[in-house]
C-alpha cells in the first residue's frame, strides 16, 4: 500500500518535472485543433549578400535570416509587410508596407482593436516604402498603395515603382487613382518623386550608365533624367499620331550603346526604333507581330521570333536592316548569351526544337529536345543551358512513351555545333534550377524529393545530396552559395555551400510575433 | 475512470497525511481541479478557452473564520494547427502548439459560517504561473529542427466566492471538506520573447475535495 502511494506521488513529481521543461517532445499536450488561413511565412524569400528576408503573413512581420543560424524581426516601426524586392546592389531591400493609424485625437485609442471599437471607419492604413539593409531600417517614405512592381538601375541607386496590372490582385486606393504616373525612389534617402509618364506605364529601361530611364506607357515613351533631383523629363515620344490608336508596347530593350530603344507593339508588325540622342523614331516593317525580342551585345544585333512563323529575324544596329532566317519550328522565346541568342518555344504546343543563333555570323545550330520545353536557363559562362521539359502525348514506342509522360532535364552544350545535349527523365516536376558561379554544375530540386541534385554540366552525372526536409524553392545566395526553402510550417531554410557540399539549416524563424495579439497603432509618420 | 483513480490517489495521500505527527485539527489538505482564465484571440492556436489544472492545496486555520491557504497545480493546453492554404509551407502537417503551466498560489480564505455543514466563503490569492510553450511542425521526427521551446512567468492575483461542505466520516475517523469556487483573476501576460505574449486573467473556477485534521 505504501509502495503504491509512493508511486503515485512519484507520478505527480514527474508531472512537475515536465512543467519545469525536462519532459520530452513525444507527448505534447494536444487536445484540440485550429485552422489558420495564411502561411506563417512566405516561401518566396528574397536573398541579399548576407542573408535572406521572409515575410510572415500571420504576424505581419519581416524576418532577416542569416547563415550563422540567427534570425531577427526587422523593426518597421509598426508597419506590416506587403511586398519585398531586392535591389541589384545585393544589400538593399525595398519593402512595401503599411501601418495602421486611427483618425482621432483620443489618446486612449492605442491599438487596432481600440480603433475598431471606437469607429471602424476611422482605421486607416498608410502605405509606405521602406529601405532596409542588413536587417536594419535605413529610411522610409510614403507611397501610393497600388504600386506593385519595381525596376532598378544597375548600380542600385534608384528604383522606379509602377503598377503591373497583370500582377495586381487587388488595387487599393482612396479617392482618385492616378494611372499616368510612376514613382522614382532615391534608394539612399528613400525620397520619392512622382513623374507623369503616360497611361499604364509598365516597362522601365535604364541606360548603361544609369543616367537615363526610359519609361514605356500606352502610346508613349518618356525619357527621364536620373541625374536631376526632380527627375526631369528629357523627351517624350508619341507612338501614334492619332489619339484613337492605342499602341501598347509589348517588349522593349536598349541597344548596347544605349542610343536606341527597340520596342515591339502588341499585335503589330511594326518595330519601333527610338533614337534617344537625336530624338527621332524609325519604324521597321516586319513580316508579322513578334512574340519576343532579345538584344545581343557581342554581335550588336537584335533577334526577333514569332508565335506561329518558323522564322527568326536578325537586325543590326547601324541601319536596322533585317536578315530573316528560316527555322524548322516556330520559337516564341529568346534567352540571350554572349554572342548568341537561344530560341525556344514554351507555348502549349508540341514543338521540340531549340536553336542557338550566333549573332555575329548568323550560324544556326538546332537542338532537338525529347519533350517540349517548359523553361530554359543559360549558365553564367554561356557554355551550357538547362531546359526543363514537360510531359506530352505518349509515343507508340514504349521507351519514348515512358519519357513522353514525364518531366525532364536537358543539358545543352552551347559550344558544340552539333546540337549536343544530355537528356534525363525526371521522377517528378523540377521546382528549381540554379547554376554554380563557375558554371561547372547545375543544382536541381524535384517536387516531393528530399534531395538536391548536383548535375555536372559536362558529363550530365547527377550527385544526390540529402536535404533536411522537403524543398520548395532554390535560389542563389551570396558570392557562390545557394539557399533552399523547405516545406516547414515554422520556417526552414538551408544555406548550401557548394565548395564543401554542406548545408546549414536555419529554422523556426516564422514564429516571431506568432502570439502577438494586440496590434498597436502608429501615432506618427516621422521618417527614420 | 480517470476521476476514480484521482480520487483513490487523493484518499491515499490524505491517509498518509493522517499518519503524520504534524496533524492538527484546523489543518486541511485537498486535491483540487481548476480552470485558469485566459484572454486574447491568440489563444486560438492553443485551442482557446481556459487552462485546466489539477493540483494539491492546503489550509491552516488562523482563527475560526480565517484560513491561510496555499496550493500548487499543473495544467496544459494545446492544439494542432492546420494551414488551410495548400500553397504555403507546412500545409500538409501544420504545427502543434502546446502550453504546460504550473501555478503556485497563496492567500486567505474567510469562512462565513465555520460551524455549519454548508459554509459560504470568500478567498483572495496571490498567484505565480510558470508557462512552458512548445512548438513542433514535424511530430514524426524526434530530432526535428523546428522544436521550439520558450518559458515565461506570470504573476497576479484572484478573488473568489464559493461554498464548502464539511462532514465527518466516522469509519475512517476523518472530516472531509468539499469546495466549489468561482472568481476572477488578474495577472501579467506570459511574455514568450519573440513568440509574443499570452494574456492570463479572467474567470477562475476551482473545485476540491480534502480532509481536515
Amino acid at each position: 500500500m505504501t509502495k503504491s502511494i509512493l508511486t503515485k506521488i512519484g507520478l505527480v513529481g514527474l508531472g512537475l518535472s515536465t512543467i519545469a521543461g525536462c519532459g520530452g517532445w513525444d507527448n505534447l499536450n494536444v487536445d484540440s485543433y485550429n485552422h489558420i488561413d495564411k502561411g506563417l511565412w512566405d516561401h518566396d524569400v528574397v536573398a541579399t549578400s548576407a542573408g535572406i528576408y521572409a515575410r510572415l503573413p500571420v504576424a505581419g512581420e519581416l524576418v532577416w535570416v542569416t547563415p550563422d543560424g540567427s534570425s531577427k524581426t526587422v523593426d518597421l516601426q509598426g508597419a506590416e509587410t506587403n511586398r519585398i524586392v531586392a535591389a541589384p546592389d545585393g544589400e538593399t531591400l525595398l519593402v512595401f508596407g503599411s501601418y495602421p493609424t486611427c483618425d482621432t485625437d483620443d489618446s486612449d485609442i492605442k491599438s487596432i482593436d481600440d480603433c475598431l471599437d471606437f469607429d471602424p471607419e476611422r482605421l486607416v492604413w498608410e502605405s509606405m516604402v521602406y529601405v532596409v539593409r542588413n536587417g536594419e531600417l535605413i529610411a522610409s517614405s510614403p507611397i501610393a498603395a497600388h504600386y506593385n512592381a519595381l525596376a532598378f538601375t544597375s548600380d542600385g541607386s534608384h528604383a522606379v515603382a509602377y503598377l503591373d496590372f497583370s500582377k495586381a490582385d487587388d488595387i487599393n486606393f482612396d479617392g482618385l487613382l492616378n494611372l499616368t504616373e510612376v514613382v522614382f525612389i532615391d534608394l539612399v534617402s528613400a525620397d520619392t518623386t512622382s513623374v507623369p509618364v503616360g497611361f499604364a506605364a509598365d516597362r522601365i529601361l535604364f541606360s548603361a550608365n544609369d543616367e537615363k530611364a526610359v519609361v514605356l506607357s500606352e502610346s508613349k515613351v518618356v525619357v527621364v533624367d536620373l541625374t536631376s533631383s526632380s527627375y526631369d523629363v528629357l523627351v517624350q515620344y508619341a507612338l501614334s499620331l492619332d489619339v484613337d490608336d492605342e499602341v501598347r508596347p509589348l517588349d522593349a530593350e536598349l541597344t548596347p550603346d544605349g542610343q536606341h530603344c527597340i520596342l515591339t507593339v502588341d499585335g503589330s508588325s511594326d518595330l519601333y526604333v527610338l533614337d534617344l540622342e537625336n530624338e527621332s523614331i524609325n519604324i521597321v516593317d516586319l513580316d508579322g507581330a513578334p512574340a519576343a525580342l532579345g538584344v545581343e551585345s557581342v554581335g550588336d544585333k537584335t533577334a526577333l521570333v514569332y508565335q506561329n512563323d518558323a522564322q527568326v529575324d536578325l537586325i543590326e544596329h547601324d541601319y536596322f536592316s533585317v536578315e530573316s532566317i528560316l527555322l524548322d519550328e516556330p520559337s516564341n522565346n529568346i534567352a540571350v548569351g554572349d554572342g548568341f541568342a537561344l530560341l525556344y518555344n514554351v507555348s502549349n504546343s508540341n514543338y521540340h526544337d531549340v536553336y542557338r543563333l550566333d549573332t555575329a555570323d548568323s550560324n544556326l545550330v538546332e537542338y532537338r529536345m525529347e519533350n517540349p520545353v517548359e523553361s530554359m536557363q543559360v549558365a553564367p559562362d554561356g557554355t551550357h543551358a538547362v531546359a526543363v521539359t514537360r510531359p506530352e502525348g505518349a509515343s507508340s514506342d514504349p521507351l519514348e512513351a515512358y519519357a513522353d509522360q514525364r518531366y525532364g532535364i536537358e543539358v545543352l552544350d552551347l559550344v558544340s555545333d552539333r546540337g549536343a545535349h544530355i537528356s534525363q527523365v525526371s521522377n517528378s516536376q523540377p521546382v528549381g534550377v540554379a547554376f554554380s558561379k563557375d558554371s561547372v554544375y547545375a543544382l536541381v530540386l524535384l517536387d516531393g524529393l528530399d534531395d538536391l541534385l548536383k548535375i555536372n554540366l559536362t558529363t550530365g552525372i547527377a550527385e544526390s545530396l540529402d536535404l533536411v526536409d522537403t524543398p520548395m524553392g532554390l535560389g542563389a545566395f551570396g558570392e557562390d552559395g545557394f539557399f533552399i526553402t523547405h516545406d516547414s510550417a515554422l520556417g526552414l531554410v538551408s544555406f548550401f555551400d557548394p565548395a564543401t557540399d554542406t548545408f546549414t539549416p536555419v529554422g523556426g524563424f516564422a514564429t516571431g510575433g506568432l502570439f502577438d495579439d494586440e496590434r498597436m497603432l502608429v501615432q506618427s509618420t516621422e521618417e527614420d | 475512470m480517470r476521476s476514480l483513480n484521482l480520487s483513490k490517489l487523493a484518499v491515499a495521500i490524505l491517509m498518509t497525511a493522517v499518519a503524520s505527527p504534524a496533524k492538527a485539527m484546523d489543518f486541511a489538505v485537498s486535491l483540487e481541479s481548476g480552470l485558469v482564465g485566459t484572454n486574447g484571440d491568440n489563444w486560438s492556436m492553443l485551442g482557446g478557452g481556459g487552462i485546466d489544472t489539477l493540483g494539491l492545496s492546503g489550509s491552516i486555520g488562523i482563527d475560526d473564520h480565517i484560513q491561510a491557504i496555499a496550493g500548487f497545480s499543473i495544467g496544459g493546453k494545446g492544439a494542432k494547427n492546420y494551414l488551410t492554404d495548400p500553397n504555403v509551407p507546412g500545409d500538409a502537417e501544420g504545427f502543434v502548439a502546446s502550453l504546460m503551466v504550473a501555478q503556485l498560489n497563496a492567500g486567505l480564505r474567510y469562512d462565513l459560517l465555520p460551524e455549519s455543514s454548508w459554509i459560504p466563503f470568500a478567498s483572495a490569492r496571490g498567484e505565480v504561473l510558470l508557462g512552458n510553450m512548445r512548438l513542433d511542425d514535424d511530430l514524426q521526427h524526434k530530432d526535428n529542427i523546428n522544436q521550439i521551446e520558450q518559458s515565461a512567468l506570470s504573476a497576479g492575483g484572484s478573488l473568489g466566492l464559493g461554498v464548502a461542505w464539511e462532514g465527518a466520516v466516522s469509519r475512517i475517523n476523518s472530516t472531509f471538506r468539499v469546495e466549489i469556487e468561482g472568481g476572477f483573476g488578474l495577472a501579467t501576460d506570459l511574455s514568450l520573447g519573440e513568440l509574443g505574449n499570452l494574456g492570463i486573467g479572467g474567470g477562475r473556477m476551482r473545485g476540491s475535495v480534502g480532509v481536515l485534521f
